[in-house]
């Protein structure tokens, strides 16, 4: 995944912006501050920057100096109001590739212009753009152990959207907030267990379809009993290998 | 030529038919007349005792008792008469009462009571017309055959005429016989084949003499015609032996007891009759009925097995010889009829047709086996070959996998921490082991069989050959509790020439098998010599005290896969190819293995092997250096050792940093050298306790540095084991690093086991502790392994790097770096040492400066071995080989190819390279910048709010790479850990705190 470097006033807007691109982009925020961007710049060596340029900042001129004399031939992409279009178009000159969006203008706008600069220098680019933008399943994963989580993550990262939970309370806000398409639950977890979690997944009217998937390290018969009897999705024991865990999932999923 | 054949064809019509034509119709007027021969028609009468005659037709059977027969001459006898022919015995003949022809041999033999018969000429003219000629029979067969007048030699014609067909067949029973027996005994010897037939040639090469010697002519071909009558009665008691033999291997031995009984009653027979005959008791022709009997027995229990054959339809496998004897007792039966009906002289010729009947269906019925086994013996031959190359292939094809298992299993006793985890990989590392020495057994048999497996001779080591394979059983024996003991004569000389590895190999089998079928008690290895020359023989002995061999089991001990009782030996492991091998082995070496055994007592194997002397001096109390070492040698898995002090001193930096990692976690306090000159400041400022020294260096090596200590003034270092580092892993190496002063040695890439053992033989035990302590502190540092979680992230994505690297044999590799991290390491020092590396050899070929090129070729060598890069360090080795045998031609010839595949291998490991400059570039520190640190910690919070962990990560790798003041090091560090264990809570709390420092 390409670098990039999100510039702007850290409020929604930028958020939101983030949001669109984070499946696309490995993205790295930073407030329109010169200084600030030029160790970002030097820190994670951006492949893309998007400027979101805000109508009242002073800067602006700064950081073009800055980056014109830094990072010339960076692709940077700018999102700008129309009132600022004479302004940028003085500022644009001394960058190869520089993009210069007004709004309003929609999420996708913004991915398109990314590509379009990154095109000029990355040809193996092109493929992925044209690719059908793969919607991948969400699978919110639960378990009080971060190591599980982040290696769960690892390992489903490039079949599935993971999101994480490290407690039962945490999971069942999530699942309300951001709808997975299936929950792997871990058993045992202080405060709400997991057979508790599974149960108020079940009790709830507009959940008590979701699939869950068990993923633990209890392999008790009475335990596994308790949990069969509300019919999960699947049961995996700990420590689970890829193939097995996204076989699972895949049944689950009706994939 | 046509012309040619047509004279050719008339010519020899005119010539052959000019002889029929003339013999046929132009009168006799050969010249001799006077040889003639007629049938003597005067009558014959019989004279009793008391004188009354009664006369007789010839030829008739006479009564015994009669003294004489007479006859009176006729008038009309032909004038060219000399003689009267008559068979006979002892006799005198009188004409007109006055003696004129006598027969007796009495005076001319040594045994027998009468005279043999022969024919005997009585001089009768034409002037003896009408006297009496009276013949007084002193004994007789009891025949009186016809008698004849004629001149002598007209009679001897006649005889020889009335009887050329019995002669005929005679001589060719005799050259028929004579041949198979030629035949078959060459083939037999060429083929290494007993054929059966040349028993049947035998016996009937004897029915043949017998019928020669038999007949009238022994007459004229023996001097002593005495000796010549005995003769085909004593044959006759041969005859039967050999046809017996012959039956009884073509039916297989089926009949075998009833062939024995009837052997040994002939042989009763047989000698009853001799020794009657030789005190004078009875006559060979008295006893002949028995043998005769004898004869027939023979024939009936021939008879018998047939009968028993044909019910169990097992006639078909020999009809043909069936067959012959058939047609043999055909002719046998007419021979007899026409014997007792005494109407002619007994003739063998009838009986010969017969015995070359059955020749002839014998000839057949070998000729057919022959054919049929060759068949057999060639699919047999291509069975083999083909079960040897599956095996081969079969073996290699699992070789290759356990192998790898070996090598993952070593990773996790290497890495595993968790007792339980270790004790199941330990198992496995067994069962493996023994595996694939299963394995290479039936590599080595099926190399055997193929004739692939060589003898290669070299010149090695005597002690160290024997006390490696001590050695190895060693431990083996102890853990049976059994002693192993060696006992060498010292005066044997220590250097030989021949091929170590397989008397090694040789000598593992018999004392593994050994340990392995002794209970208690103790396995005794002893070896003499007996010089000859600059030749010795070596004694080999392997006795133990063990379970024994049943004496009907020890032909077993040779069959491949052949395991002696199965039952009882059910635990013990083996593919029971051990001493099989070891068998074949010896063959190739010209020798051979024997074996005594005691059921229940134990067993001895020994077997002698020639030997060249290369040099002379003894080899010395080797058996009391072997007890002191197993006294040393303790087996324990694991151990720390913090007050050590070691020093490393090698050029090649992969080197040093293997050997630190292997022994990170004993706690040693370890120094490096690059070069033999650095190291001798070090030993001048600190007291080392073991100093790892390689011997391949540029500018002084290891040898030389080892002398220069020597030297070095103030030296701390004096008493200080030194152990050398090498890859030269040849045989003697040991021996000539001990000669220089070393302590020790290692051989490179170093494993770990060996290592150890190295460690403990050199540092006193009160500094080293063992595992139990290293697995607390191991414990602990799970512990700060789980709450530092970041790491094992890397460790993932190192390992997928590293899997993703083209030509890199990553089992080879771990083996020899212990884990993915160190490999990494190790190739992120690999990358830098390309260039240089490639540049100097590539400077030292061109100034063809050679010695330099060598040390640089090794080292390269070793840097691509411990990478994993096989193909790579195989090259180089060629390389090295080429340089030590100074083929300049190779060298520079391969040395471009080798060069750019070196320099290539920056492209190959670029991913590492990548990752690690991304890395350096990301861990380079930049000035605090508080702003930004506050704005990305608020980002931070927000991205653990959502628990977006990738955000996360990424502003953590921002975070890390401030510089920041002392008042926030330990928050930020607070910060890491709190967002690899995903701790949003204390993310918030510790955010809060840090802004307030700010504020």
């Amino acid at each position: 995944m390409i670098k990039m470097l999100l510039v702007g006033e850290l409020n929604d807007t930028l958020h939101s912006l983030s949001e669109c691109l984070k499946g696309d982009f490995q993205i790295q925020m930073c407030s329109q501050d010169a200084k600030n961007i030029k160790d970002m710049i030097r820190i994670i060596r951006p492949g893309i920057m998007v400027f979101n340029i805000q109508e009242d900042n002073e800067n602006v001129h700064e950081i073009f100096e800055m980056l014109r004399v830094k990072m010339g031939q960076m692709p940077i992409l700018v999102v700008a109001t129309p009132q600022m279009e004479s302004i940028l178009v003085e500022e644009k000159k001394g960058f190869n590739h520089l993009i210069i969006l007004l709004r309003p203008l929609k999420a996708q706008d913004v991915l398109d212009g990314c590509y379009r600069l990154l095109n000029i220098n990355v040809g193996e680019a092109r493929p992925k753009e044209k690719k059908a933008p793969l919607v991948k399943k969400k699978i919110l994963v639960v378990d009080d152990n971060a190591l599980v989580l982040r290696n769960i993550k690892s390992l489903l990262e490039g079949e599935y959207e993971v999101i994480l939970a490290t407690s039962g309370e945490k999971g069942l806000d999530s699942i309300m907030t951001k709808k997975p398409d299936l929950v792997l639950l871990d058993y045992d977890m202080p405060g709400m267990n997991g057979k508790e979690v599974f149960d108020r997944i079940r009790s709830n009217e507009s959940t008590k379809d979701l699939p869950v998937v068990f993923l633990t390290s209890v392999a008790e018969r009475e335990h596994i009993m308790a949990v069969l009897v509300n019919s999960p999705s699947g049961y995996i024991l700990k420590p689970p290998s890829k193939d097995k865990i996204i076989a699972v999932l895949k049944e689950a999923l009706g994939e | 030529m046509k012309s040619v054949k047509y004279i050719f064809l008339v010519l020899t019509i005119a010539f052959f038919g000019y002889l029929i034509v003339g013999q046929l119709y132009l009168p006799a007027d050969q010249l001799d007349l006077r040889n003639v021969c007629f049938d003597y028609e005067g009558e014959w009468f019989q004279i009793a005792e008391d004188g009354s005659r009664t006369s007789i037709e010839v030829p008739c059977h006479i009564d015994k008792e009669i003294g004489a027969i007479e006859t009176i001459i006729p008038d009309d006898l032909d004038p060219r008469i000399s003689s009267l022919c008559l068979r006979g015995q002892d006799m005198q003949a009188y004409m007109d009462d006055e003696l004129i022809f006598e027969y007796s041999t009495a005076d001319t033999r040594w045994f027998g009571k009468n005279s043999p018969e022969s024919y005997l000429m009585i001089p009768v003219t034409s002037k003896d017309a009408g006297k009496t000629l009276r013949i007084e029979l002193i004994s007789d067969t009891g025949i009186l055959y016809p008698p004849y007048v004629g001149s002598e030699l007209g009679i001897w014609v006649y005889i020889l005429q009335m009887y050329a067909g019995e002669l005929v067949v005679a001589g060719i029973t005799l050259i028929v016989g004579s041949l198979t027996i030629l035949i078959s005994k060459v083939y037999g010897m060429f083929n290494k084949r007993n054929m059966e037939i040349t028993y049947l040639g035998c016996g009937v090469t004897m029915a043949a003499i017998w019928l020669v010697v038999n007949s009238v002519f022994r007459q004229i071909i023996f001097d002593n015609v005495s000796v010549a009558n005995d003769f085909p009665f004593l044959v006759v008691m041969l005859i039967p032996f050999p046809f017996l033999i012959y039956m009884n291997e073509v039916q297989q031995n089926r009949y075998q007891k009833l062939y024995r009984t009837v052997g040994w009653s002939l042989m009763v027979i047989d000698i009853t009759c001799c020794v009657l005959y030789i005190l004078g008791i009875r006559e060979l022709i008295d006893t002949f009925i028995f043998v005769a009997l004898g004869c027939f027995l023979a024939i009936f229990s021939v008879m018998l097995t047939f009968v028993l054959d044909m019910i169990h339809g097992k006639i078909m496998e020999y009809r043909y010889v069936a067959f012959g004897l058939l047609g043999a007792l055909i002719s046998a039966i007419i021979q007899l009829v026409s014997y007792f009906n005494r109407t002619g002289i007994f003739s063998g010729a009838v009986l010969a047709i017969g015995l070359l009947c059955l020749l002839t269906g014998a000839t057949i019925h070998t000729v057919c086996t022959v054919f049929s086994s060759e068949k057999d013996k060639r699919a047999a031959i291509m069975a083999n070959e083909a079960k040897g190359k599956f095996l081969a292939n079969m073996s290699h094809e699992i070789r290759t996998p356990i192998n790898a298992v070996l090598g993952m299993n070593e990773m996790i006793l290497r890495e595993s921490r968790e007792a339980s985890t270790r004790e199941y990989a330990l198992d496995i590392q067994n069962a493996g082991k023994s595996l694939l020495s299963l394995i290479n057994d039936i590599l080595d048999i099926s190399k055997i069989d193929s004739g692939k497996l060589e003898i290669i001779p070299v010149e090695y080591d005597m002690s160290s050959a024997i006390h490696d394979t001590m050695n190895m059983l060693s431990h083996k024996a102890k853990t049976k509790n059994l002693e192993i003991n060696l006992v060498m004569d010292e005066n044997l000389p220590s250097r030989l020439r021949g091929d170590d590895v397989r008397i090694r190999q040789i000598l593992i089998n018999l004392l593994n098998n050994a340990v392995k079928y002794t209970n208690e008690g103790c396995v005794t290895l002893s070896i003499t010599g007996d010089r000859q020359g600059d030749k010795i023989w070596l004694h080999f002995r392997v006795e133990d005290t063990g379970i024994g061999i049943k004496e009907e089991d020890l032909p077993k001990l040779f069959e491949e896969f052949r395991r002696i009782e199965e039952n009882r030996n059910r635990n013990i492991e083996g593919t029971g190819l051990g001493i099989s091998i070891t068998v074949q082995l010896l063959k190739l070496m010209g020798s051979h293995l024997n074996v005594t055994s005691t059921y229940g007592k134990g067993s001895c194997f020994f077997f002698d092997l020639e030997q060249t002397v290369v040099d002379e001096t003894p080899v010395g109390n080797l058996s009391e250096r072997i007890r002191n070492m197993e006294r040393e040698y303790v087996y324990k898995v694991a151990f720390v050792a913090p007050d050590v002090d070691l020093l490393v001193v090698d050029d090649n930096a992969i080197n040093r940093k293997v050997l630190r990692n292997l022994l990170k976690d004993t706690g040693m306090r370890i120094d490096e050298a690059d070069s033999g000159e650095q190291s001798l400041e070090k030993v001048a400022h600190k007291k080392y306790d073991l100093i790892f020294l390689d011997h391949m260096m540029p500018g002084m090596d290891g040898i030389e540095t080892l002398h220069a200590y020597k030297k070095v003034e103030g030296n701390l270092n004096l008493e200080t084991p030194v152990v050398a580092l090498t890859a030269n892993a040849v045989t003697g190496a040991k021996e000539m690093y001990l000669r220089e002063g070393f302590h020790g040695f290692l051989t490179k890439p170093i494993v770990f086991e060996k290592l150890e053992k190295m460690i403990r033989a050199f540092i006193p035990e009160d500094k080293i502790k063992d595992g139990g302590e290293v697995q607390q502190q191991n414990a602990l540092h799970d512990v700060f392994h789980v709450s530092y979680a970041g790491g094992d992230e890397s460790q993932n994505e190192i390992h997928r790097l590293l899997e993703e690297l083209p030509e890199i044999n990553l089992e080879y590799a771990y083996l020899h770096s212990g884990s993915p991290e160190n490999l990494y390491d190790i190739m992120v020092d690999f990358i830098k040492m390309i260039d240089s590396d490639g540049d100097e050899l590539e400077k030292y070929m061109t100034e063809e400066n050679l010695k330099q090129y060598r040390v640089k070729v090794h080292a390269m060598k070793a840097s691509a071995a411990m990478i994993g890069a096989i193909h790579l360090s195989g090259m180089a080795r060629m390389l090295e080989l080429a340089a030590i045998h100074e083929r300049w031609d190779t060298i520079r010839s391969v040395t471009p190819a080798f060069l750019e595949e070196w320099r290539d291998y920056k492209n190959k490991l670029y991913p590492v390279e990548a990752r690690e400059q991304a890395h350096a570039e990301n861990t380079e520190i930049i000035e605090f910048n508080q702003d930004m640190v506050i704005e990305q910690l608020g980002l931070l919070k927000e991205a653990m709010d959502e628990l977006d962990v990738d955000r996360a990560d990424g502003i953590v790798e921002v975070l890390k790479v401030f510089d920041y003041p002392e008042e926030y090091k330990d928050y930020m560090e607070e910060i890491y850990i709190a967002v690899s264990n995903l701790d949003a809570e204390r993310i918030n709390v510790v955010v809060e705190q840090i802004r307030n420092i700010g504020r």
